[in-house]
């Protein structure tokens, strides 16, 4: 359908000037308002707390001529999983766009610009846990971390292992099929966040009171010596 | 009272009803009472004085954006990390404050307490087009 209605468009156009005359040019042209458009889909998407990053994602993929990454088909698949897929997506798409040369043009410098604001954002809903409070520690990008401990540890009456020596406060555990537990070290990230629960009522209230509707005046003075 | 304060939900205000004549009638539990008094006294310091220093009130420019209207928030207690707060904002009067939302200390150990959404900073739709 694109492909017919370019065609078309470019013949009812002709050579007036107003196109690029060599067809590297304009196909250069064309391909940097596209991504113009996806990367103005992928904000309008990050907007949103539900939105679906993975298509525009995709379609920048796809209009570089690269690969697509490998999707978890599951609907439930755990949110960090996802989010690791996205962010490593966007630093994919960004190293690809910088070494594509027909693309310097000053609308896919601001795409590019775009992109890495995008990739430095936090849309999330965290599964659970305290993981909301953390993020990974820096020492987790150590190519070839080495083994500074080694020791057996026993299970209590309850079923819980302690770890000697913690060098963070806050773990991120994953347990294993075989028996075995993964943790991840995490550091504290300032709070700046808002439960799922409170949004919602916050969206509840909001859209009463735009329409005027709020309770009546609540009766304070009975409680005022407290 | 420089401001009457109203509650932006039924359920919100089936809350304060619920708390409050039990509160009356003496039959409130430790917890309750402990979280009952912090609303009072910071729902007494909303309706004198919003800027009331206790409140910390402060202007939430992400939720601003959000709904197109100032959102502020103020906290619960003092002193604690991560604290109680209330969201709240002008109308729909004027001297009217509707409280929107309360999250109680996020510290709770009630399930789904965690779920968080962090807030965005993407600019708004108006500056979008410059």
């Amino acid at each position: 359908m694109s492909v017919a209605f370019l065609r078309a468009y470019l013949h009812r156009l002709g050579p007036n000037g107003l196109l690029p005359g060599k067809e590297d040019d304009l196909r250069a042209m064309l391909q940097a308002y596209l991504l113009n458009q996806i990367v103005n889909e992928l904000g309008r998407e990050l907007k949103n707390p539900a939105g679906q990053l993975r298509i525009p994602l995709q379609g920048i993929l796809y209009l570089l001529g690269e690969p697509q990454p490998a999707t978890d088909s599951r609907r439930h698949a755990h949110h960090a999983r996802i989010r690791c897929q996205r962010r490593a997506t966007f630093i994919r798409i960004i190293a690809i766009m910088s070494n594509k040369t027909r693309l310097s043009s000053e609308l896919t410098y601001s795409c590019l610009i775009r992109l890495y604001l995008y990739s430095q954002l936090q849309i999330q809903v965290d599964s659970g846990g305290k993981s909301h409070h953390s993020k990974v520690m820096p020492t987790l990008t150590q190519k070839r971390p080495t083994v500074v401990e080694d020791y057996d540890v026993a299970a209590d009456a309850k079923k819980r292992i302690s770890l000697r020596n913690a060098k963070t406060k806050y773990f991120h555990v994953k347990a294993l099929s075989n028996g075995g537990f993964y943790l991840e070290p995490r550091v504290l990230v300032s709070p700046q966040a808002i439960s799922a629960r409170s949004l919602k009522m916050l969206d509840k209230s909001v859209a009463n009171l735009k329409k005027g509707l709020a309770s009546a005046p609540i009766d304070l003075s009975v409680f005022a010596k407290a | 009272m420089a401001f009457n304060i109203r509650m932006g939900l039924p359920e919100m205000e089936a809350l304060w009803n619920d708390l409050s004549t039990r509160k009356q009638q003496g039959k409130l539990d430790r917890d309750e009472e402990k979280f009952f008094k912090k609303l009072v006294k910071s729902l007494g310091y909303l309706a004198e004085n919003p800027r009331h220093n206790s409140l910390v009130s402060h202007e939430i420019d992400d939720l601003t954006r959000k709904y197109g209207f100032k959102i502020f928030q103020s906290y619960l207690e003092n002193n604690t990390p991560s604290a109680g707060r209330m969201f709240w904002a002008y109308g729909p009067d004027k001297r009217d404050i509707t409280v929107l939302a309360i999250e109680p200390h996020p510290e709770d150990q009630k399930r789904g307490a965690y779920q968080r959404i962090k807030l965005s900073t993407l600019p708004s739709a108006k500056s979008k087009g410059h």
